[in-house]
């Protein structure tokens, strides 16, 4: 199945193809908590919810080619609210995060690169 | 030898406007031993003050020498005292030490041929008691007495030596009170020494401001100690090597494998996850001082107010994000309860409360549909049990058989009560829609059974097999069932009461009976006094024994004619009538008897031995009298004779 991100959201006009992402995405809570311990030891807690924002990360392996298409689209839309449809089809909204974004060659012809994403609610 | 002093007057004056420091007053006393006496008079001595000044010290000294040196002693039998006496006083005021020092050295030299005794007495009193102070000038006062008392003869046949002292020290300060003893005999020549040292010390107060006194103890032992161990030599080492402290209480695993989270606030939510995997990790954080001297020593201190930090790690894997989606709702719970306080129920029981601190860490999809995420929580162990304790066991009720019925079923009931006493009772219950219950059937009571299987002694007094009683018998009467022949007979206790039924028993063998002559088997009205009473009144005739209700056994002319009797208050032979049965009215041999007594109506049956059914001989019939009291057989003569086989009475209860 394939991995889709379109842009801008919501008058798609660029569509990235790309191939199911290799297995170790992420994905986590933006989301902050920093505890405090008073001298009588009582216990505080200081929340940054980030209104329940996620974090995604991708990692993807393709040809060259397709790496050159991943940085003319993120170059493009890097400010850009996107649609992405993850390998799952799982629909997420938000924007691409990744800076900078890397293409790494692991092999003649192929190449690595990771595509970090926070949704937007 | 004498030493007369007269008109000696020796006072130190001073002006109590001055203040002196020292006043010297000596006076002396030379006695010579060769003119024997002294003579003093009018003698004054006196210290007269005539500087101005402080003085510190008043010292009085007194020295009296008395010498006594070769004295001989031209009769052997006078005894040579030598008493010296003494007083001195010392007054002051104002000074701050008073010294009053009294000297006395007596010495008795005798040189004689023949010695009977020496006395030497020395008696001394030495008062330094009016000494007043001022209240506000505490002064202190010395009061020593030294005595040297020695007493030595050449060829003494005997010593005494008596030193008694009294030394008293009055003082208004905290009072100390010392005597100082040393007792020593030394002789030349002696039979035996005796060396007693008797002390007394006493100790008076008239103290008002003394609250108590003790004058026993004048040792004091005290002692302290040390344990050394590893408690003492570690009591800085609070978290470090051994100590004092419990540790944490063991659980008992339970094994279960969920892992629930649990919120405590706000909208109430409980997440059932895998538990993690086992390389989770409990961290204690906590704050201490360390400081470590230039000699190498580690001091630590640590408040006990300051908080400890108790963290828990967890990496819990497979997580799905399929259907179950695991992995979403826990990030959900992470964000719904950001900060709050949670419940984890861990797979070992224990219940956790705190705050998860990292929730924002990263959940890995490390294969397909299944995620990986570790996150850390902040908090303590709370005593209490697991929140949603579910018990892991099936509960199987297994058996075999049907239960159903069918609505025509019968219930059978059958109570069977089997004893020695009471005999088998049977019955049945009808089954409709309830149950009716219809019991017939007699309660059996023995009150009376003898089966007469003892020796030949008389039965007078024996205890039947079955009763409380005893028997009262002629003593022609045995315990083994026989008698010889006597107008007398053998009766037992037995008083029966309204409203029940009796079954009273006789199985005569061996009867033998002549023409008019009777044997009688009844219910009598009471007994003689003596048991060998013979005649009517001892065979049921008559009062006391009157017979009210039993058989007769007996032959008329030639036949027998065995019949029912009954008798009233006081004739036992008012009513007879024969057998209704003209078989069992001819026995002349064995025959069981029985008289069944419902409620003071009787109703005679027989049987032959041999046979199993009881044949009535005489219809039930109204008692003439009621008054009963025994049971037995008798005979009216000296001739017939019968052996009993048994007696038996039965008290019939209807159920």
């Amino acid at each position: 199945m394939s991995f889709i991100i379109q842009a801008p959201y919501p008058l798609m006009q660029d569509t990235l193809l790309l191939p199911s992402p290799r297995i170790g995405n992420q994905k986590n809570l933006s989301s902050s908590v920093q505890t405090m311990i008073s001298m009588n030891g009582k216990m505080y807690s200081y929340v940054k919810s980030k209104q329940g924002r996620k974090l995604h990360k991708w990692d993807f392996i393709g040809t060259k080619d397709k790496g050159r298409e991943v940085i003319q689209f993120v170059k493009e839309y890097s400010d850009e609210l996107v649609k992405v449809v993850d390998h799952d089809e799982t629909s997420y909204l938000g924007y691409i995060t990744i800076n900078p974004l890397e293409i790494s060659g692991i092999g003649r012809e192929a190449y690595s690169w990771s595509i970090s994403f926070e949704e937007k609610l | 030898m004498a030493i007369r002093v007269s008109n000696v007057t020796a006072q130190i004056l001073y002006r109590p406007s001055e203040i002196n420091r020292s006043v010297i007053d000596t006076l002396n006393f030379i006695q010579e031993s060769e003119k024997r006496q002294i003579t003093v008079s009018n003698f004054t001595f006196q210290i007269l003050q005539s500087e101005t000044g402080i003085f510190g010290t008043i010292s009085n000294t007194l020295e009296i020498v008395d010498q006594a040196n070769n004295f001989l002693a031209i009769d052997d039998r006078k005894v040579a005292e030598d008493e010296l006496q003494f007083a001195q006083n010392a007054k002051a005021f104002g000074y701050e030490t008073v010294e009053q020092e009294i000297e006395f050295v007596q010495q008795i030299g005798v040189i004689g041929p023949i010695i009977k005794n020496i006395t030497h007495n020395l008696a001394l009193h030495q008062d330094t008691s009016n000494c007043i102070g001022l209240s506000w000038e505490p002064y202190e006062i010395e009061d020593e007495l030294d005595i040297d008392h020695w007493a030595g003869v050449g060829h003494p046949l005997s010593v005494s030596d008596t030193l008694s002292f009294i030394d008293e020290v009055f003082q208004a300060n905290p009072l100390t009170h010392v005597i100082n003893f040393s007792q020593s005999i030394s002789i030349g020549k002696s039979i035996n020494i005796s060396d007693i040292l008797s002390l007394s010390d006493s100790l008076d107060s008239n103290n008002l401001f003394n609250v108590s006194i003790t004058h026993a103890d004048f040792i004091k032992h005290a002692f302290t100690y040390y344990i050394d161990n590893k408690c003492t030599r570690k009591q800085y080492n609070r978290f470090q090597g051994e100590g004092e402290r419990d540790g944490i209480p063991s659980v008992p695993l339970t094994f279960d494998a969920f892992f629930v989270l649990e919120s405590l606030s706000g909208t109430k939510e409980t997440l059932e996850i895998r538990s993690p995997e086992s390389d989770d990790r409990q961290r204690i954080g906590f704050s201490r001082i360390n400081r470590e001297t230039r000699g190498g020593e580690l001091n630590v201190f640590s408040d006990s107010s300051w908080p400890k930090i108790h963290s828990l790690l967890f990496t819990i894997t497979a997580l799905s994000d399929g259907c179950l989606e695991k992995i979403n709702s826990l990030l959900n719970f992470f964000q719904n309860h950001l900060g709050e306080e949670i419940l984890i129920h861990d797979w070992e029981g224990i219940s956790w409360r705190g705050i998860i601190t990292t929730p924002n860490e990263i959940a890995t999809e490390d294969q397909d549909g299944w995620w990986t995420i570790s996150f850390e929580f902040q908090g303590s162990i709370v005593d209490g049990s697991f929140n949603d304790q579910r018990m892991n066991i099936t509960d199987q009720v297994i058996f075999g058989g049907e239960w159903g019925r069918s609505s025509s079923s019968e219930l059978e009931l059958i109570d069977a009560v089997v004893s020695s006493i009471l005999g088998t009772i049977a019955r049945s219950l009808e089954h409709d829609l309830g149950i009716s219950d219809s019991v017939s059937g007699m309660l059996e009571h023995p009150i009376l059974e003898d089966d007469f299987s003892g020796g030949a002694s008389s039965l007078h007094g024996e205890s039947p097999d079955v009763g409380d009683s005893t028997w009262s018998a002629h003593s022609n009467y045995k315990a083994n069932g026989t008698q010889t022949a006597i107008n007398s007979g053998a009766y037992y206790p037995f008083v029966p009461e309204n409203n029940k039924i009796y079954h009273i028993e006789w199985e005569p063998r061996s009867l033998s009976e002549s023409d008019g002559l009777e044997t009688l088997f009844f219910l009598g009205e009471g007994l003689n006094s003596d048991p060998d009473e013979i005649g009517p009144d001892a065979y049921g005739a008559i009062d006391p024994t009157t017979l009210k209700a039993g058989f007769v056994l007996r032959k008329i002319g030639s036949s027998q004619l065995n019949a029912c009797r009954l008798g009233d208050d006081s004739d036992g032979q008012a009513d007879t009538v024969d057998f209704s049965d003209a078989t069992l009215k001819a026995e002349s041999d064995d025959i069981d008897l029985r008289l069944i007594l419902d409620n003071w109506k009787a109703t005679w049956y027989a049987k032959d031995p041999a046979s199993s059914s009881w044949t009535e001989v005489r219809s039930e019939s109204n008692l003439l009298s009621n008054d009963i009291t025994m049971v037995g057989w008798s005979n009216n003569n000296i001739t017939t004779t019968v052996t009993m086989n048994e007696i038996k009475i039965t008290q019939k209860t209807e159920i």
